[in-house]
């Protein structure tokens, strides 16, 4: 077998493709893992978007019997109260994803702030910034959703439980960016630059931020996984507001056992409040699984799709992963040489 | 070899016959490929030669011609991108490239072990030397522990080190003492070749000699083999007994020292050679020598008895004084190059910090155009300085910023300190400042990126981000030690250059006695943050009158001494006292707590020539 023989076999040599690019996005979107991570998040991104259009009846009102199964009628069937599934499937993921996403941009946000800003005034501010961080890294987020959430009336919306995640969430993130940017800072290009005269905000935002960029992505991604589970996961033991429709109230009020706590705020449509109330309706025991699968499906799905985005984003930031590729072929071309192979 | 009644042709062959009879490493067309993102390249092209027992084989080359990639490979530690596609490596007969992984363990470290560049990361900062010793024992022999700190404590004794130093961790020690445990390591199972990658490379020219002679030592004593790897040709030449020569993947030829050094065959081989600026060479004839009247006239920039103290810890509460510079003195003139040579930790960096205002002086004073520094006060003042000293790092691949292109590196500057009409004013200065530091085409050169650059058009860059900012003074700091040995002399050029051209005042730290002679007027000697010697350069070199000048110069290595000679006349007595990290001497750190206030700190100056001065010393 010849060296010619193996390059066809691991189909180098073509002709790269989107060159226009910069060199990180393409590597993630010629990564296949990256390209369908991004088409399943843009699909359920879309379908959540255009529900108003989509949606063939409103996801608040009673549309038909109690526990229909599915039909053509009522795509997967309804609830107890007699919703239509599919459409607060739809209506749940507009408030699910946005809380996930502005949860997380939030988070990330304040973690590059702090992160940052620590890691490269060090001194006083950094003893300061890292203390602020190692009391919210010690704060139980859950509990603390679940007391702020009873100071509202009716229960906490999904905007609240975003800001809360927050808030609590963006310890963990500046604290790898802070070290990041400790390791960034005695660069000699940094160096170079705060001899040269240029401005702090101009030293951090272009010549030591964009060095952390892939790592701020990877976390983002993450953070939204996170947020999304969290705040499904929230709603699903009714801390949240069970009136809302999200996929968390739909399982919730699909299945039986847990007392409804009641503090939610009962008019916001999640995927959390979809479980829920699934839950609650002890749907499962009737039969009526069309209540419980659709939403918890939705949720795998977009997890599944952020966290294949993450695999994508993390072989930009180490492109050592990316070496392992096509093994197999490498092991048959030494093979035919009587070279020791690759584990 | 040269007795007229033998034929030296016949004897000669006759040795080589029984060289491949015993030879205990053969690798025979062996070739390397790394597999790329679009394409296979091969890295080795059928590279073929043999190592005999107790031979030092140096392989020499610049960066990126494939001579580690043929070490790990040897070790048969090639990993995924790399891939070994043809040829054989037979250790003592065998095929290494056949080894299935059960084999391997048995093979590597017991028959051939490996000695790294950076000892500071090939050993494990939170295990204690002994265990990491030990364990390599353990691994492979089956031995009491006892017994393996037995053996343990018998290696460190025999590369010099107090045995009852076991128990420490790596960061106790100095970078001279990590690769003696490096080296401690490698012949822990005593295997019959030990490869060296680059192992002198990070380390001064006295420990450098240290060390080369130690693995002399060892190696006649106990009889292994040695690849020698290594860019520094004139050091393999004095140490090595065969070298190859490598370009490209290509073994280009491979003979005796003293043929590759005396009489290369290749042309490649001769440019390799002639590179390297040996201390005869450069004599320094681009220079023209500093007048009278520069002497006097008001220097740009003075350095007057600074001397500067760093605070360290000690225990929990305590803190204890460092003396990173002590009384340290020197002038800075137009169009003038001062080199400051010294070895890592003699503070040449400090001083450069102090000069760029990044330290304060703990006293003395920093004049700039004779005025003293602290006096600058106002905003404008400031800014002024900064703008005048500038500084070239040492390492071009961390200076510039991997995430913005060429163009945005000398944009900001000329931004920040120039106005310009409009853009494309700013632009054509971009590119006439590419083409001053000849980085050509320009406008594609301003497009790209650092990584897309070789590292001498790396610090061509930073020489040119230097110059946008139009300074009166550079620092340079070791602005070619991190540069193949083909690129430094291009680079030193053009810094002659722009020191003739735009009347620029250069500090050169460095810690080559070579370059300094080359590029720089006059040329100090920092010793342990004190200025030991200094003078014209050509007179330093020439007539070095302190002890400590004279340790460098003949650590510096030579072709025409080999090391079997150098070790045969005995260790250069100055070496036990001017050690800068052993103890005894004038200036050392032991000293100065030990036998109370020390005395030697305000040693008298004293005139030995014209315009050349030397610090009084004594031994204790």
């Amino acid at each position: 077998m010849s060296i010619k023989q193996l390059k066809a076999d691991l189909k180098l040599g073509q002709q790269p493709k989107l060159t226009w690019l910069p060199a990180p996005l393409r590597v993630f979107i010629l990564d296949k893992r990256g390209a369908v991570g991004s088409l399943m998040l843009l699909f359920i991104v879309m379908v959540s978007l255009f529900a108003p259009v989509l949606a063939p009846h409103d996801p608040y009102r009673r549309s038909g019997a109690s526990h229909e199964p599915p039909s053509s009628e009522h795509l997967l069937g309804t609830t107890r109260m007699g919703k239509d599934v599919f459409s607060q499937l739809l209506y749940g993921g507009r408030t699910s994803l946005t809380v996930g996403f502005v949860a997380s941009i939030l988070s990330t946000f304040i973690a590059i702030l702090v992160g940052v800003t620590s890691g490269y005034m060090g001194g006083k501010v950094d003893e300061a910034l890292t203390f602020l961080t190692n009391v919210m890294l010690v704060i139980p987020g859950l509990p603390l959703i679940i007391v702020l959430a009873s100071f509202f009336d009716g229960g906490a919306s999904p905007t609240v439980i975003g800001l809360v995640f927050a808030i609590t969430g963006w310890a963990w993130m500046a604290r790898v960016l802070r070290t990041q940017t400790m390791t960034i800072r005695t660069k000699e290009f940094v160096t170079a630059a705060e001899l040269m005269g240029e401005n702090r905000l101009k030293i951090i935002l272009v010549q030591i931020f964009p060095n952390m960029l892939s790592l701020t992505v990877g976390g983002f991604v993450l953070g939204t996984i996170y947020a999304i589970l969290a705040e499904a996961g929230l709603e699903f033991i009714g801390i949240g507001d069970p009136s809302a429709v999200t996929w968390g109230t739909m399982l919730h009020w699909g299945e039986a056992g847990l007392e409804f706590i009641g503090i939610g705020d009962p008019s916001a449509v999640t995927w959390g409040t979809m479980l829920h109330w699934g839950e609650s309706n002890q749907a499962l025991q009737m039969g009526a699984w069309w209540e419980i699968f659709p939403e918890a499906i939705a949720i795998m799905w977009t997890g599944a799709a952020l966290v294949m985005i993450n695999f994508s984003v993390d072989q930009i930031t180490n492109p050592a992963l990316g070496a392992k590729k096509g093994v197999n072929k490498i092991n048959k071309f030494l093979n035919s040489r009587g070279i020791a192979s690759y584990e | 070899m040269n007795s007229p009644l033998i034929n030296a042709d016949e004897k000669q062959k006759s040795a080589s016959k029984q060289y491949q009879k015993q030879a205990i490493l053969e690798v025979k067309d062996l070739s390397i490929h790394y597999i790329g993102a679009n394409d296979i390249t091969q890295a080795v092209k059928k590279v073929s030669f043999s190592i005999h027992p107790g031979e030092v084989l140096g392989l020499a080359g610049e960066s990126g011609c494939g001579k580690s990639t043929i070490a790990f490979a040897i070790a048969r530690l090639t990993s995924l991108p790399g891939l070994i596609s043809d040829g054989e490596i037979l250790f003592k007969g065998d095929d290494v490239l056949r080894y299935s992984e059960k084999q391997l363990r048995c093979y590597r470290w017991a028959c051939t072990s490996l000695v790294f560049q950076s000892a500071m990361d090939s050993l494990n900062p939170v295990i204690s030397i002994k265990e990491q010793i030990c364990d390599t024992i353990l691994a492979h022999k089956k031995v009491s522990l006892a017994e393996a700190v037995i053996r343990a404590r018998e290696l460190m004794m025999m590369v010099d080190l107090d045995p009852d130093r076991l128990d420490e961790f790596p960061h106790q020690f100095s970078g001279g003492m990590r690769q003696r445990i490096g080296i401690a390591l490698a012949m822990a199972l005593e295997p019959e070749l030990i490869i060296m990658d680059e192992p002198t490379t990070a380390l001064d020219v006295v420990v450098q000699r240290d060390i080369i002679e130690k693995i002399f030592e060892l190696k006649e004593k106990l009889g292994f083999a040695v690849l020698f790897i290594s860019h520094d040709l004139s050091m393999m030449a004095e140490f090595a007994d065969r070298i190859g020569v490598m370009k490209d993947g290509v073994l280009l030829e491979i003979a005796n020292s003293a043929e590759v050094w005396d009489k290369p065959k290749h042309a490649y081989t001769k440019q390799l050679g002639e590179a390297f600026l040996t201390l005869d060479a450069a004599t320094g004839e681009k220079l023209t020598p500093i007048s009278d009247e520069e002497r006097l006239a008001t220097p740009l920039l003075e350095l007057k008895g600074v001397h500067k103290t760093f605070k360290t810890k000690k225990g929990w509460f305590g803190v204890k004084n460092f003396n990173a510079l002590n009384d340290v003195s020197f002038k800075l003139r137009k169009g003038r190059a001062l080199a400051l040579v010294g070895e890592s930790g003699s503070g040449k960096s400090t001083c450069a910090r102090i000069l760029s205002r990044v330290y304060k002086p703990s006293a003395g004073v920093l004049n700039y155009k004779g005025v003293c520094s602290s006096k600058l006060q106002s905003k404008q003042a400031v800014s002024d300085y900064q703008k005048a000293v500038q500084m070239i790092f040492q390492d071009p691949f961390s200076s510039l910023n991997p995430t913005l292109t060429i163009g945005y590196h000398l944009r900001r500057p000329l931004e920040l300190h120039h106005e310009f009409e409009n853009e494309q004013a700013l632009q054509a200065k971009i590119y006439s400042l590419l083409k001053q530091v000849e980085l050509l085409p320009v406008e594609e050169m301003a497009a790209r990126y650092p990584h897309e650059l070789s590292g001498g058009q790396r610090q061509r860059v930073a020489i040119a981000r230097v110059l946008a900012i139009q300074p009166d003074i550079i620092l340079a700091d070791e602005p070619t030690s991190m540069l193949d040995v083909s690129l430094r002399t291009g680079v030193l050029d053009l810094l002659q250059k722009l020191k003739e051209e735009e009347n620029i005042a250069f500090l050169y730290i460095t810690h080559d006695m070579a370059t300094a002679r080359y590029f720089a007027e006059e040329t100090a000697i920092l010793y342990r943050g004190n200025i030991v010697e200094w003078g014209d350069s050509q007179t330093v070199a020439n007539n070095p009158q302190h002890p400590y000048t004279q340790l460098l110069l003949d650590s510096v290595p030579d072709p025409k001494r080999p090391i079997a000679q150098r070790i045969k006349e005995g260790k250069n007595p100055l070496r036990e006292i001017w050690d800068p990290l052993g103890k005894g001497c004038v200036y050392s750190q032991q000293c100065s707590g030990v036998f109370g206030e020390c005395s030697h700190m305000d040693a008298p100056i004293i005139e030995v020539g014209k315009n050349h001065f030397i610090r009084q010393f004594e031994y204790l």
